[in-house]
């Protein structure tokens, strides 16, 4: 059995579901965190198989990986940020607490 | 000289700003009077060196005054010929042909009277200067209105001469009665002047020139047939809607049934001030401008009846009957007076009714006498007025009596204004009275003068007697006028202990009772009012024996009835021993008043509040019902702003796999590549 792209396909749909299944369900704010930077990953592997598989002989898709790259990290910061600063302020990270903006 | 006379209306105007300044400053006000009365002097001087000769009127034009302009850009639009034409200009002139000159004298010499009295009269008042300001303003308006040779002139010196009213009803306006009578008098009076404002506009659209003139000739064109009028209306209405509503404009101005109502609040300003606009100049504004524009009315009728000439003379019969009855059972001595001048104005209007020139003469005679005798007894009541000042009801003659001998100038002249308003053998009112009786019976076939044929001269014979029913009524008031406050003894204090008013008050009595002796005489003798009026061309005498000793036999058992009635000085008001219902008819104003209160003012205050409920209840309660609408949107979608970053995750994932399952089954269901597949299909393809 030969790898193709709908093995790829498979595995980052499956590597998005769960990561955003952790963003939504956990109530930690690093476990949510996690999960994006999962959901991110998975979008990134897309882009790979992508490539691979249907224009090969293009540069956009390792473009879009390096900017998925740099977002991730650039979000990880913030979010590691906010969460610092959700911890300073309600003395949990539990992600119900920060419910601010409630209408 | 003849360029002189464009000051005539001017000088006041200085005097009326140097007077303002004086009020405004506060300083030396007591010199006011002399600015105003050398002024209203210096106009009356012009106007006498400048007197209309047999065919020949002075008349200066300043043709550079153009109130609307010829830019062709301000063009009016081309369609509706009911609109000013293009180029329309109005050239501000004065002229001064008999009609005016007679105006100019009785404006000038009632009003410098007046101010010299007032001299007296205000002395002791705040706000002296003001009160000098408004007459000269008020002489100035008058003067323009009277010398006008143009409609819009006309408008704008009748609007002038109502604010001025206005200015001098509520001169004490720190009393509530005062600022109350002179609203009335302004409101009353506008609701003629919007028919007589729409009457301008409809002769100016037809004729396209503002001068009367111009106005006269095209009113001749259309009835005549050479002149078509497009528009709105059609000739024969142009030629009967014109002149009615002008008409509407005198009754209000001249205080004729049924906006007479105002004239007896404006009794509220002062004295002297009743007596030079509430008698003897303003309220003959109506009547002059009637007479003015006479031709309007008389066109049509040609040789038979014209239906404005009929409801000028019903109007004018009606107004003579119904206000000299409610005269006769008033207490307040300035009311009477002030029903007696609505009264002798119906007269006027009775004698404008005869139409053409006729009527015009008969109109204008009754004008010039009643602005003497008028003004005389309006000033004989503000002496005893003066002089019983301090009582609670000055005004109230049951609170005079026996003055004759406390103030014998005042009794005398008083009782000369009154033979003469009562229509006493040659004095100036019985000439003047006698004038229009006679030209009103004469148009209806009798005394003289067979011309009485068809409806007007019936609507004529109506209102000659209804004329004449009048004098009776008024000779019987004129005596209980004069009994009730100088004969028998006095019925209160302030009443004993009256003192006759200064000599500047007592002279102007004396000014206006010599020609209220004389002036009906010498005018009528010889027809020479008339002659002077018509330019020379007198047409046949109306003076009758018969009608003459009728009328005299008419005003003496009046006086006679009155003096038998009030001589003895009866405890109990004769007049309140009339029929229950008559009495309770003339004491209520003839529900007149009733009537403008319950019907329109109530009419209008209950519309008024029908308005605020939809209002209310429908518009404002659409628009909050929008309102709550929005509002309760608002609080449901509320719920769903959790705060809950995570919620909002779900909702998202959610609605995309939603959203991708829609389309799929839609692929399905259609049976044709929708998106999703057409882009799966391409990534395949690659």
């Amino acid at each position: 059995m030969t790898v193709g792209l709908s093995h790829y396909l498979i595995l980052s749909a499956a590597l998005f579901g769960l990561g955003a299944l952790a963003a939504i369900t956990r109530r930690n704010a690093v476990a949510v965190l996690m999960g994006v930077e999962l959901m991110l990953n998975a979008a990134n592997l897309n882009f790979l198989a992508f490539w691979r598989y249907l224009t090969p002989q293009g540069m956009e898709a390792q473009v879009f990986v390096i900017i998925g790259f740099t977002v991730a990290a650039a979000e990880a910061a913030l979010g590691l940020a906010v969460v610092l600063n959700l911890y300073r302020d309600f003395g949990t990270l539990n992600v119900d607490e920060a419910s601010g903006l409630k209408g | 000289m003849t360029s002189a006379i464009g000051l005539i209306p001017i000088l006041p105007v200085a005097a009326a700003a140097v007077a303002g300044a004086l009020a405004i400053t506060r300083k030396a006000e007591k010199a006011a009077p002399l600015f105003t009365l050398a002024a209203t002097l210096a106009a009356c001087a012009l106007a006498l060196m400048n007197m209309p000769g047999a065919g020949l009127a002075p008349h200066v034009a300043a043709p550079w005054v153009n109130l609307i302009p010829t830019d062709a850009a301000l063009a009016a639009p081309a369609g509706p010929t009911h609109s000013l034409p293009p180029g329309l200009s109005v050239v501000v002139g004065v002229t001064l042909d008999p009609l005016s000159w007679i105006m100019v004298l009785v404006v000038c010499s009632v009003s410098a009277l007046v101010q010299i009295y007032s001299i007296g009269y205000m002395a002791a008042e705040k706000g002296y200067a003001r009160y000098y300001c408004y007459l000269a303003l008020f002489t100035a308006s008058m003067l323009g209105l009277v010398t006008a040779d143009n409609l819009f002139q006309l408008y704008v010196g009748w609007e002038l001469v109502g604010i001025c009213s206005y200015l001098l009803i509520g001169f004490w306006w720190f009393k509530p009665s005062a600022a109350n009578a002179a609203k009335k008098a302004f409101v009353v009076t506008r609701f003629g002047d919007v028919g007589f404002m729409l009457g301008v506009l409809l002769l100016v659209s037809v004729a396209q020139s503002f001068k009367f003139t111009d106005v006269f000739t095209a009113y001749q064109a259309v009835a005549d047939g050479s002149l078509a009028v497009h528009g709105l209306f059609s000739a024969q209405t142009f030629l009967w809607l014109a002149p009615l509503l002008l008409l509407c404009g005198a009754i209000g101005k001249s205080a004729q049934f049924p906006l007479h109502v105002w004239l007896p609040d404006a009794m509220e300003g002062p004295t002297p001030v009743s007596a030079l606009i509430h008698a003897a100049t303003m309220v003959a504004a109506g009547v002059y401008m009637v007479a003015r524009l006479i031709l309007l009315f008389t066109v049509q009728a040609g040789g038979g009846a014209g239906a404005a000439l009929d409801v000028v003379m019903i109007l004018g019969a009606v107004t003579a009957l119904i206000a000299a009855t409610i005269a006769l059972v008033q207490v307040d001595i300035k009311k009477v007076m002030a029903y007696s001048t609505i009264s002798q104005l119906g007269y006027m209007m009775v004698g404008l009714g005869v139409g053409g020139a006729t009527g015009q003469v008969a109109g204008m005679f009754h004008l010039v006498t009643h602005a003497c005798f008028k003004a005389l007894l309006f000033l004989t009541a503000g002496s005893v007025i003066h002089a019983l000042h301090h009582a609670k009801d000055p005004n109230d003659m049951r609170g005079m009596g026996g003055l004759m001998r406390r103030m014998p100038h005042t009794a005398i002249t008083c009782g000369i204004g009154v033979l003469a308003l009562a229509g006493f053998p040659l004095l100036s009112g019985f000439w003047s009275k006698d004038a229009i009786l006679a030209v009103a019976l004469q148009r209806a076939g009798l005394f003289g003068h067979a011309s009485g044929a068809g409806p007007h001269a019936q609507v004529a014979l109506a209102c000659g007697v209804a004329g004449l029913l009048a004098a009776f009524v008024t000779a019987v008031y004129s005596a209980r006028m004069w009994l009730m406050t100088f004969w028998g003894e006095p019925r209160t204090d302030e009443a004993a202990h009256a003192h006759e008013s200064p000599a500047v008050m007592t002279l102007p009595l004396w000014a206006l009772a010599i020609p209220s002796v004389v002036a009906g005489f010498l005018l009528a003798h010889g027809e020479r009012f008339a002659t002077f009026v018509l330019g020379g061309e007198a047409g046949p005498s109306h003076e009758n024996l018969a009608l003459s000793i009728t009328a005299s036999a008419i005003a003496l058992a009046g006086l006679g009835l009155g003096a038998l009635l009030y001589a003895r000085c009866p405890a109990v008001d004769p007049v309140t021993r009339l029929p229950r219902p008559v009495y309770a008819l003339f004491a209520n104003l003839w529900y007149v008043d009733a009537f403008w209160s319950a019907g329109v003012a109530r009419g209008s205050l209950a519309f008024g509040r029908a308005v605020a409920w939809f209002d209310r209840n429908v518009i404002d309660a659409a628009m909050h019902g929008v309102a709550w609408l929005v509002q309760q949107a608002a609080l449901g979608m509320r719920r769903s702003v959790s705060g809950q970053a995570q919620t909002y995750a779900v909702v998202l994932v959610a609605g995309t796999v939603a959203v991708v399952v829609l389309m799929t089954l839609y692929e399905q269901a259609a049976g044709s590549p929708g998106p999703a597949a057409a882009a799966a299909a391409w990534m395949v393809r690659r």
